[in-house]
């Protein structure tokens, strides 16, 4: 019975995910190119940074192999979290689940299926980012047996891992919301995830390892594995780094070792969810469809009343939008996680100080700060922006019917959310300059590049949307883990490395002259103009989008 | 109040609707008549600007609803057959969003809504949000949400789907009282004994074309097997 649903559940991501060719050919055809693209630049940036940290920066093989620790670490929480919420949109809050609880399945069968659903949903990008990534590595060591065994047993099972680990809390999660409020469990969770998470990356203080193990020199390519952190033990990512660091110096035992551990790991959380679900699931299911989200009666003010005179019908859709999006759970506690993350990295921005001799490297410092920061507004794009035109959905035949200009509706989704994602550029702009020195010269710049991303890249993701629309799916998450998201999501980065470039060039003679040069913000215009651009884009494709026949 | 010219729809090389012309006046009900796949829903959609005709003309009052959609829209409620709504919105919220989008005043839509509401009793349900509501509760609402503006073309595409007896009278008497005040009103349905009931003019549709056209007197008496049998006759 599994067996069938598994089979019935990947013919049916072949078919909704990869689109049929005869149907939507030139998006296909830009989907592939776009991968392709994307893996190759996966591939190429690998390569040529190990090259640059083994033989520029000799950092040595055992200091090279934490830093893709940390990284495979930053990995896992990413997909676990993202895992959460797919998992909770698949598993829990979806029209096939209840057809599914309607058959003859047991509960597990079901949560089985569906987990590998929404598994196989959200982790496709990763996977592709990975396997580029992975043979980048063997690309510059020249090894592919240790790339193939790597792909096999070291990260498809972390994948599984972090995967299994979302959908456990989100077990987790539900089964204390039986006892206390949804808001209780989520918090409490919350907490315990971050400050696991948050501990973690202190422990492990890059600096802090990178200055024990320069104390070897020479010999850093050795296995140094007493300077480790105790803590590091416990992630699997650590396993799975020590993977490639013992296959890669000849070390057979130690890599068959560390993989044993990783897919023990994978295999154990794949029990423990299994039978968590098993135990959990069923109520589980039941609690996220009534308790949660039972409405309130409701009374007192009217959000759409107005005293004497009719509103703009533009405020009147923005406050039917504002309404849908702060009663949709999986939007408000998926914005929550993003804007904590966000004043986390805020806050760490303004204690962190860099001092960093060489001007080349202060200014990427810079500019990596920079994408980083428009990373986190391309992010809050993908997520909620980019599924706004699809979320209107079936229920559009009132808008289309209605005496209503269909540039107001996009007008009222696109213009809140600049002005939104400008101010989030703009205090990640002012924030970005702090932790250098001669820092106050740095921050009108940044705060102009910081906003006009804000500009840039919703528009760019918007119009992705409109491109890629579905109106047949109704859930904000998977459609923002849709492949067209995940197009929007790959062009974007494509756009912000090129904007970052146009940073770093204008902020090097900043940084050559010790801050005595001021920033020359004169080409600010370009990204201005690639705003205005992105702009009428997103309003052709996006207006196109909701004139579409129903 | 409405005039269809020559409509057409096709959808790569298959015709959906092929050259319908027919009007709907002011103060009659229209039932627009067809099996399955007859091209009723399609053209339904066209009036609605759902769809946009592959050639012909859809006229409301006078005004070219593909032209000049949004004064022509002035005039029209759409009702379809299947009413997704926007779930996590209160009934009242949905209403008055309905009215702030026909740009009605607080005044005029505050005392509108108590109507309606009150109509087709969805006034206990108004502060509850409609994913809480059940499929006859939803067409209710949205058939309040249609009268609201007190529009001068009503287009309803099956309107019984999911409604109770009550709920089914409701309607029937609301229409008749509607369209005595002067609205036009069109109406797909499968039910002939609705139609002989409540329209005053029938019409048939047969692979998108308009086969049969009459005052709804011709089926006078024992009008619904009468109707039956003319119905089987043109589309069999």
């Amino acid at each position: 019975m599994l067996r069938d649903l598994v089979r019935t559940k990947l013919h049916l991501l072949y078919l909704e995910g990869g689109e049929r060719v005869s149907r939507h050919l030139a998006r296909s055809v830009f989907s592939i190119l776009t991968f392709t693209l994307f893996a190759y630049l996966t591939y190429l940036i690998v390569e040529i940074a190990t090259k640059y940290l083994l033989v520029q920066a000799k950092i040595g093989l055992f200091l090279y192999h934490r830093l893709l620790a940390l990284a495979l670490f930053v990995f896992f929480a990413i997909i676990s979290i993202a895992n959460i919420l797919v998992a909770f949109a698949t598993i829990f809050r979806n029209n096939e689940a209840e057809f599914l609880h309607t058959l003859p399945l047991k509960p597990v069968e079901i949560f089985t299926s569906k987990f590998l659903d929404s598994f196989l949903y959200s982790s496709a990008l990763m996977i592709i980012a990975i396997l580029a990534a992975v043979s980048g590595y063997a690309g510059y060591f020249g090894n592919l047996a240790v790339a193939i065994t790597g792909i096999v047993f070291s990260i498809l099972p972390l994948i599984l891992s972090a995967a299994c680990v979302g959908a456990i809390v989100l077990l987790v999660v539900l089964k204390i919301a039986q006892r206390v409020s949804i808001r209780t469990a989520v918090l409490t969770v919350t907490l315990l995830y971050a400050a696991s998470i948050y501990s973690y990356v202190v422990l492990n203080n890059p600096f802090t390892l990178f200055t024990n193990v320069m104390k070897y020199y020479p010999h850093i390519d050795r296995y140094l594995g007493v300077l480790d952190p105790k803590l590091d033990y416990f992630a699997p990512s650590f396993w799975s780094a020590n993977f490639f660091y013992f296959a890669t110096t000849g070390n057979f035992v130690g890599a068959a070792a560390s993989a044993l551990i990783v897919c023990t790991v994978a295999f154990l959380l794949f029990l423990v969810m299994i039978r968590l679900a098993d135990k959990y699931y069923e109520e589980a299911y039941w609690t996220a469809k009534h308790k949660l989200f039972q409405s309130k009666i409701k009374d007192g003010s009217e959000p759409f009343s107005q005293p004497d005179r009719a509103p703009p019908k533009g405020i009147s859709l923005m406050k039917r939008d504002l309404l849908v999006f702060v009663r949709e759970p999986s939007q408000t506690f998926h914005f929550a996680v993003l804007m904590v993350l966000i004043g986390i990295f805020l806050l760490n921005l303004f204690e962190m100080k860099i001092y960093l001799p060489d001007t080349f490297i202060v200014s990427s410092a810079f500019t990596l700060i920079y994408a980083f920061n428009s990373f986190l507004v391309v992010s809050l794009s993908v997520r909620f922006v980019y599924p706004m035109l699809s979320l209107e959905g079936e229920t559009m035949w009132l808008l289309r019917s209605s005496p209503l200009s269909l540039k107001k509706v996009f007008y009222s989704k696109l213009v809140p959310s600049i002005i939104f994602l400008t101010a989030v550029g703009a205090i990640l702009g002012y924030a970005a300059p702090s932790p250098f020195k001669n820092f106050r010269g740095l921050i009108t710049a940044s705060v102009i590049y910081g906003s006009l991303g804000g500009v840039v890249f919703p528009s760019f993701v918007m119009m992705f949307g409109g491109v890629f629309a579905n109106y047949k799916e109704n859930n904000p998450v998977r459609i923002s883990s849709s492949h067209g998201a995940t197009v929007s999501l790959l062009v974007s980065i494509g756009v912000m490395v090129i904007l970052s470039s146009v940073v770093f060039n204008q902020t090097f003679d900043y940084f050559a002259s010790r801050g005595n040069i001021p920033v020359d913000v004169s080409r600010a215009w370009i990204l201005g103009l690639v705003g205005v651009v992105c702009f009428g884009l997103a309003r052709l494709f996006g207006v196109r989008a909701l004139k579409v026949d129903m | 109040m409405l005039e269809l010219v020559s409509l057409k729809k096709k959808f790569g090389s298959f015709t959906a609707v092929d050259g319908i012309s027919m009007r709907v006046d002011a103060g009659q009900i229209y039932g627009f008549l067809g099996p399955n796949g007859a091209g009723k829903t399609t053209t339904i959609k066209m009036i609605a600007t759902l769809l946009k005709p592959s050639s012909g003309r859809v006229l409301i009052n006078g005004i070219d609803a593909h032209r000049s959609p949004h004064d022509a829209k002035q005039y029209l409620s759409y009702v379809p057959d299947q009413p997704f709504l926007y779930d996590k919105l209160t009934g009242l919220e949905y209403l008055l969003f309905v009215a702030r989008i026909y740009k009605m005043r607080e005044a005029e839509s505050s005392e509108a809504l108590k109507d309606v509401a009150e109509t087709f009793e969805v006034k206990p349900w108004l502060n509850r949000r409609i994913e809480d509501y059940s499929q006859g509760m939803r067409q209710r609402l949205v058939l309040a949400a249609a009268m609201l503006h007190k529009p001068k073309l009503i287009v309803i595409d099956e309107p019984m789907v999911g409604l109770d007896p009550k709920g089914a009278e409701t309607f029937k008497t609301q229409m008749k009282l509607t369209a005595a005040k002067g609205a036009a009103i069109l109406m797909t349905t499968h039910q002939l004994s609705l139609a002989t009931e409540i329209c005053t003019r029938l019409g048939i549709i047969k692979a998108g074309r308009l086969v049969f056209e009459s005052p709804v007197e011709q089926f006078s008496g024992d009008g619904v097997e009468k109707l039956e049998k003319k119905y089987l006759e043109l589309t069999s």
